[in-house]
């Protein structure tokens, strides 16, 4: 584990199935669909993440101050969320000790979840998910699960790093990458997400409140995507939606 | 060509003072609790011929959307169809807001009579075409 990150179990686990990351990211698509995830699943915080290259952020929930980057769920399934962006300087060490730690719990499936974002997203109407797999046994969980694989593009963020991460040290991730809008929250993008996730790791999240939701939600994320807007601007972000220099 | 050149650096102080706004504004709080007032995620992009300004307005109907459009602004008004409350935040103990409200500072003048607008799935997409083109140059 990297000791610029350190994650702290409150409530140590010894080892984890599943693993599923959601952060700030494009349209904050990760960041909702796991959100809704641990509370359709009821799933308990058994963790959160402390470094020195973190803002000074702590959040207060019910009177009691939090970590912003938190860790919720059990033995089968473990969902890392955060309720700030990761700023570039983090997001490696984040990625390393995430990983350290997946492999140190014997985790089967590391699974991102973000979005990647469309030019005509105000048109479609139920937004498409797509997958990248670190390895072998990834790619045919992808196809068993009927999730078309991203076969040209770019990847920038933390799920960038933790594929990166991922490959080094022989680990499964899989990256699922909803079609997003590219600065406002997307709970509808979300939702697609959450239906791979269902179909990927055999889970039954209904996607139904969250729809109905989707209004305030959006309302109520404004300044979070305001704020991650601004975080991409430091890692180059549009990159993901340029064309890849391609030869022969 | 003097006063050209005069002209070109009013226009780049002018293009100076607009980020350094939106500098400004993006550092501030998107609400204002005294007026009930929520500020719109806004991306604004500029191309040859047009600016396009989206906003993200959940909870609006399209026939309450007020929207007016200066050379160089873009004024928007549109009410919430239910208010949106927050009990607990901060020390703010009932906290509404009943409606979305901005003035979008375009990077150049454009022609107000020409624009277009539609409003989808809970997103505004304004276009507005340039008063002044760029000028068509040969290439030998």
């Amino acid at each position: 584990m990297s000791e610029e990150m350190r994650i702290i179990e409150t409530k140590p686990l010894d080892s984890v199935k599943y693993c599923l990351v959601g952060m700030p990211d494009t349209g904050l698509t990760g960041m909702i669909a796991v959100s809704q995830i641990v509370e359709s699943m009821k799933l308990p915080e058994i963790g959160h993440i402390e470094s020195d290259l973190l803002p000074p952020v702590m959040v207060i929930h019910d009177g009691v101050p939090k970590f912003p980057i938190r860790l919720f769920g059990d033995s089968n399934l473990t969902v890392l969320t955060s309720e700030t962006p990761i700023g570039t300087i983090a997001i490696e060490p984040l990625s390393r000790s995430l990983t350290a730690w997946a492999i140190e719990k014997k985790v089967e499936i590391l699974v991102s979840v973000s979005g990647i974002a469309v030019q005509n997203r105000m048109e479609i109407e139920i937004p498409q998910v797509f997958g990248v797999a670190t390895n072998e046994k990834g790619k045919k969980l992808l196809k068993e699960a009927e999730i078309q694989v991203l076969e040209e593009g770019f990847m920038v963020g933390p799920h960038a790093m933790i594929v990166k991460e991922s490959l080094s040290k022989g680990l499964t991730n899989i990256v699922l990458l909803a079609q997003s809008h590219s600065g406002y929250p997307d709970p509808g993008a979300a939702a697609s997400a959450i239906n791979a996730v269902n179909k990927l790791l055999n889970l039954e999240v209904d996607v139904k409140k969250l729809l109905e939701d989707a209004e305030d939600i959006r309302v109520k994320t404004r300044e979070l995507m305001q704020r991650t807007n601004k975080s991409f601007e430091g890692m180059a972000k549009t990159q993901e939606q340029e064309l890849p220099a391609m030869y022969g | 060509m003097r006063y050209e050149k005069l002209f070109k650096s009013f226009d780049d102080i002018e293009r100076e003072i607009d980020e350094t706004f939106e500098e400004l504004m993006s550092s501030r709080p998107m609400w204002d609790s005294s007026t009930g007032r929520l500020e719109p995620l806004t991306q604004v992009k500029e191309s040859l011929d047009k600016i396009v300004v989206t906003m993200d307005l959940p909870l609006v109907r399209k026939e309450d959307i007020h929207l007016t459009i200066e050379e160089k602004n873009l004024n928007l008004e549109a009410p919430l169809v239910r208010c949106v409350r927050y009990e607990r935040w901060g020390t703010h103990s009932d906290c509404k807001f009943s409606s979305f409200y901005t003035i979008v500072n375009l990077p150049t003048r454009v022609n107000p009579d020409k624009a277009k607008a539609k409003f989808l799935n809970g997103v505004l997409s304004v276009e507005l075409p340039k008063t002044v083109k760029g000028k068509k140059i040969n290439v030998e």
